[in-house]
């Protein structure tokens, strides 16, 4: 579109015909004041802070709602805007509080910095304020609703951008209030963004209430390594502590929004039960020692169990799957030197021989701009909030949406259809719509689609990717375990194949990308997790690990690992009994913004970050003990000093060999119960199960395993007892034959089915 | 609950909007559903039109809390409806409601003893020509005096 | 030459001497301006700048509301405060610590305070006996202000007509 040129202060600039006067005023760096204004939602115009002096207009114009056009003449610093500004300052202040010292928001507070550059020191208005009541709206969001100015900034993101409309204004004029209505408050799994997008003291952090002044921290740039976005978060620090967590701005990863996961996951940090001084077991009794000591130790251990008997093969490797590009390679590199290939960090797998690879061939920003999505086992709106917040923007802008789940979950945007399915019949429903797919661009059918009946929604699904130019499958993680995953997987790969439709793959989160690039796969002679499990392996490392939480196979895990003839080296951040049992020596290491680093995102964006604090007690960064542990090993190849000249050696190099099943079997049609078994969105990591107020959430409580009656019936449960230790929720928005349960807590059986 | 009578006359409203668009309907939708609840809304009954509407109950919440029309406490059969705007205030309403709440024993907002009447202050009805007036039901009263309200009141059954 | 007879006339008639004599018979007989320290003090300005103290309402309650900008605004960066959520729901300090080494008696901790809570005393005749006894905490600094209320009272009325 041909550019335009408007006067503003005298000054001429270019903008683009109706864009919105504010963003014109913004580019160049003029200042005009605003409260209800935001880059990314609606324009509201209703604080009315923002007039300005258009020539030829009689009254002042709000700049967030009037459109340019060529030749406007715009005054911001002139007699009438500063005027007008300054009554309308006067105007919010009426009812506004002054209450700024006991206010979290003070010194950050646009309220008060507009207040000092055009505030009265005198009002005309010499009433009484008035006052609101609060209500509690949950354990991340504290409300003081006598300092809301009613900009609805948290009102249009509840509905614009979370999706789900939880804040409202009710009454009118003096009596409108901002509250949520009938609820338990507010869920939704953005609703920190609220705090950050609240311009005055209104809605502010509930764990950090009263702790700190802005001006105190010091702010750290970092990434969120929860999910497979790496958000980017600015971690503010205080005395070696992390004390809040805001977002950062990236439009092509998170843009200016972060989900509560990622934002309160630090208080985990402070946690008592942090593992802080090095452990090595004598004789069945734990001793805190030295790091020198419990390296040694170490060090012996592995001698005297494999290298002295030349059993270098008898060494496995796990790590979780929230570690560092760094972590992960130093972690192989050093299993690969002493001469084992077992390596793994997939530990919730249930059958590794049965999966299956699937590229992610989609940028975040590209989500956007698709015209169709098909989701298959997936809860993105839990599971991956920042990539379900692009689905719902493509979704708002008419995007058709399918998903085929094993469970009705709550989307936040209109779905085309919903086939809900239990986890083993998702690959013949696949399969119909291949077939569908490859009839319609008369593409002769293979063998194992012969036998295959299309079904009316098979066929209504491969319709809609046909007739799309745009389209994405999305892979979720409900199917990982399926008894046909691999199959599943392929499948999707054809159909994304034949349709030219791109994918995205969900079913690992966290840094599990780096995991594959860096080659912490099991290598060719090398034996795979459960693999590892079954072998009687002489020594382990592993980091990060809580194997009641992290394994599928948890209880066949434990009593591997617990065998006595084994030397098990265990680094983590937290203590744990079960961690304690089977290992010889306890490392403690620094948690998420205690190391520096790199993640991976779905992008495939290498974003590397610095440790915002420095560890506590003892802990060290893990890649540091790596080195260490190399060094005593005299292992060549590890002179490194710095963690950025490991990630510049990891990107020279990419491994990606594991195996990768490409069979296609539709015959397993057994009728056993299928268990989608989930660690609950928040606790997927040591660290977002230590942190308080997220577990006091209501996502943070998700513990069910749902099911409908018919199943119950079978398994012999009810609604009020538990299943695999978890309590029993019966609805029908189950799939038959099956259950899915949401886990919080470690449960006697992990994830065993 | 809403009525199977009600949703009919919902339905009714819905179908004169696109159909995205049920939520146009929310304010004839609360109308009706207060029309059942003794001219009362209670908060789940917004909820429940929300419900049946398809829209979060805040934002039913945010039309119904907006209007006078909808009262969120149970009021009388006949609601005085007082208007205490600038013209009425000119011409003595303040006196007036005071001489009503005496009379009837009874402050704004609430109901008589016998259920009968409940008194309301709202704001500008557009019949400043007649100040100071109120409005019982559908009808105007304006002019008043002392003698007159009590005339007016008296009558009500 | 005339300059070092007149010297030598001043040396031999204990000119010197006469004239130290002169200023102590004088002083002898003049009104004393020193005073007998400590047991006698001399006035001090209502706007004498001293120890700190932190003051309380009438009712007892500790008038700090934790707002941080004495913090802020002081230039030698003496104070650290740490604040918490009491449980009765108010902001309140857990940690008020002034190093008296480092302030300099500014007086713009109490010009910052929106509570008139952090308050400078006329009382400038304190010492520690150790090295860390400088740094004064929430605790004396409220048995500080208790002491002394009266008089932070008294001065802060004589020097409120001037603000």
């Amino acid at each position: 579109m041909a550019k335009i040129e408007i006067e503003i202060d005298g000054k001429m600039v270019r903008a683009k015909p109706g864009e919105m006067l504010i963003s014109v005023t913004d580019r160049e760096g003029i200042s005009v004041p605003r409260f209800c204004y935001h880059k990314k939602l609606s324009v509201a115009a209703s604080c009315r802070m923002c007039l300005v002096d258009v020539e030829g207009a009689p009254k002042p114009q709000p700049a967030c709602s009037t459109p340019i056009s060529e030749g406007m003449k715009i005054h911001t610093q002139n007699e009438k805007s500063k005027s007008s500004q300054k009554a309308v300052m006067e105007f919010l202040l009426i009812n506004h509080p002054l209450d700024c010292p006991i206010c979290d928001q003070g010194g950050e507070c646009e309220l008060q910095d507009v207040a000092v550059e055009y505030g009265s020191d005198v009002s005309c208005f010499s009433e009484g304020k008035r006052i609101v009541a609060d209500n509690d709206i949950g354990p991340l969001i504290q409300t003081d609703m006598t300092r809301c100015i009613h900009c609805t900034r948290c009102v249009r993101f509840g509905a614009e951008i979370a999706g789900i409309m939880e804040m409202g204004g009710t009454g009118r004029g003096d009596h409108l209030k901002i509250e949520p209505f009938l609820t338990e408050g507010v869920t939704s799994e953005l609703s920190g963004n609220m705090i950050d997008v609240c311009p005055v003291g209104a809605l502010t952090s509930k764990p950090f209430r009263y702790e700190l002044r802005s001006w105190q921290m010091n702010s750290t740039s970092t990434i969120a390594r929860h999910d497979l976005v790496g958000s980017n978060i600015n971690a503010q620090t205080y005395k070696g502590n992390v004390k809040r967590v805001v977002s950062g701005d990236n439009d092509a990863v998170n843009e200016t929004w972060i989900s509560d996961r990622d934002r309160f996951s630090y208080e985990g940090l402070s946690h008592e039960n942090r593992l802080l001084e090095p452990q090595i077991k004598i004789e069945g009794q734990w001793k805190e020692v030295g790091w020198h000591v419990a390296l040694d130790y170490a060090v012996k251990g592995l001698t005297s169990n494999i290298l002295n008997n030349h059993q270098s093969d008898q060494l496995g490797v796990m790590a979780s799957k929230t570690s560092t590009v760094e972590e992960f390679y130093l972690l192989q590199k050093i299993a690969r030197e002493i001469g084992s290939e077992n390596i793994d960090y997939r530990l919730n797998i249930k059958n590794l021989d049965n999966t299956a690879k699937l590229e992610s061939n989609i940028k975040l920003g590209g989500l956007e701009g698709v015209d169709h999505a098909l989701i298959v086992g997936s809860n993105p709106r839990l599971e991956q909030p920042m990539i379900n917040h692009r689905l719902r923007k493509a979704s708002l802008n008419g995007t058709s949406v399918d998903v085929i789940n094993s469970m009705k979950f709550d989307f936040n945007y209109q779905l085309n259809s919903e086939n809900i399915i239990a986890p083993n019949q998702i690959a013949s429903t696949l399969a119909g719509v291949l077939s569908s797919v490859l009839a319609s661009v008369s593409i002769e059918l293979p063998d194992y689609l012969q036998s295959i009946k299309v079904s009316k929604e098979s066929a209504s699904i491969a319709e809609k990717l046909n007739n799309s130019d745009n389209s994405v499958i999305v892979l979720g993680e409900h199917v990982v375990n399926a008894e046909n995953s691999a199959t599943i997987v392929n499948l999707i790969a054809q159909i994304a194949k034949h349709t030219n439709s791109t994918t995205l793959n969900l079913s690992t989160t966290a840094n599990s990308l780096a995991a594959e690039l860096t080659g912490f796969v099991p290598g060719s002679k090398g034996m795979n997790v459960n693999a590892m499990l079954e072998s009687d392996l002489k020594a382990y490392i592993l980091l990060d690990i809580y194997p009641e939480y992290d394994f599928h196979h948890a209880d066949k895990a434990i009593d591997a690992l617990n065998d006595k003839d084994n030397f098990v080296i265990s680094l983590n951040g937290f203590k744990n009994d079960i961690v304690s049992e089977y290992s010889d020596v306890i490392l403690p290491i620094a948690a998420f913004y205690e190391t520096s680093g790199t993640h991976i995102n779905i992008n495939g964006d290498m974003q590397s970050f610095a440790a915002s604090v420095v560890a506590p007690g003892e802990s060290k960064p893990a890649w540091k003990v790596f080195k260490v542990l190399a060094d005593l090993l005299k292992l060549p190849g590890f002179n490194y000093v710095d963690s950025t000249q490991i990630t510049e050696e990891v990107s020279h190099q990419a491994h990606n060999n594991h195996l990768h099943n490409e069979n296609i079997d539709l015959s397993i049609t057994s009728d056993n119960i299928n268990i989608i078994w989930q660690q609950s969105p928040y606790s997927i990591d040591a660290l977002l199960r230590h942190s308080g107020s997220l577990q006091q959430t209501k996502i943070g409580k998700l513990n069910f395993a749902y099911m409908n009656a018919s199943v119950a019936k079978d398994l012999g449960v009810s609604a009020d007892s538990k299943y695999l230790g978890v309590p029993v929720v019966i609805t029908d928005a189950v799939a038959d034959r099956c259950v899915f349960v949401n886990a919080n807590k470690a449960t006697q059986t992990g994830g065993e089915s | 609950m809403i009525s199977d009578q009600a949703k009919k006359q919902i339905d009714a409203w819905v179908a004169k909007y696109p159909e995205d668009r049920k939520s146009s309907a929310v304010m004839e939708a609360l109308k009706i559903v207060q029309a059942e609840n003794d001219n009362s809304l209670s908060a789940e009954s917004i909820q429940d039109v929300a419900d049946y509407l398809g829209m979060p109950g805040i934002a039913a919440a945010e039309v119904a809390t907006f209007y006078e029309n909808y009262n969120h406490k149970p009021v009388g059969k006949h609601v005085i409806r007082f208007c205490h705007n600038i013209s009425c205030m000119l011409n003595g309403s303040d006196d007036l409601i005071s001489h009503l709440e005496d009379k009837l024993g009874v402050k704004t907002g609430e109901v008589t003893k016998d259920g009968l009447i409940s008194v309301k202050k709202v704001e500008c009805l557009g019949a400043c020509v007649g100040a100071p007036m109120f409005q019982i039901g559908d009808q105007y009263y304006e002019n008043l005096t002392a003698e007159k309200i009590d005339e007016i009141v008296d009558g009500l059954k | 030459m005339i300059d070092n007879i007149k010297k030598l006339v001043k040396d031999f008639t204990l000119g010197e001497l006469r004239g130290g004599m002169k200023i102590t018979a004088t002083e002898l007989v003049n009104k004393k301006i020193t005073v007998q320290y400590p047991e006698e003090k001399t006035p001090i300005s209502p706007r004498f700048r001293g120890l700190h103290a932190l003051r309380r309402y009438p009712n007892g309650e500790e008038r700090c509301i934790a707002c941080k900008l004495c913090e802020a605004t002081c230039p030698a960066n003496a104070i650290t405060i740490e604040s918490e959520m009491r449980d009765d729901g108010t902001r309140r300090t857990t940690k008020y610590d002034i190093d008296l080494f480092k302030c300099i008696f500014c007086g713009f901790c109490e010009e910052a305070c929106p509570v008139d809570a952090i308050v400078e005393t006329q009382i400038f005749d304190y010492a520690f006996s150790s090295r860390s006894g400088s740094v004064i905490t929430k605790e004396r600094l409220l048995e500080v202000g208790d002491k002394n209320e009266k008089s932070i009272n008294q001065t802060k009325l004589e020097d409120a007509k001037y603000r």
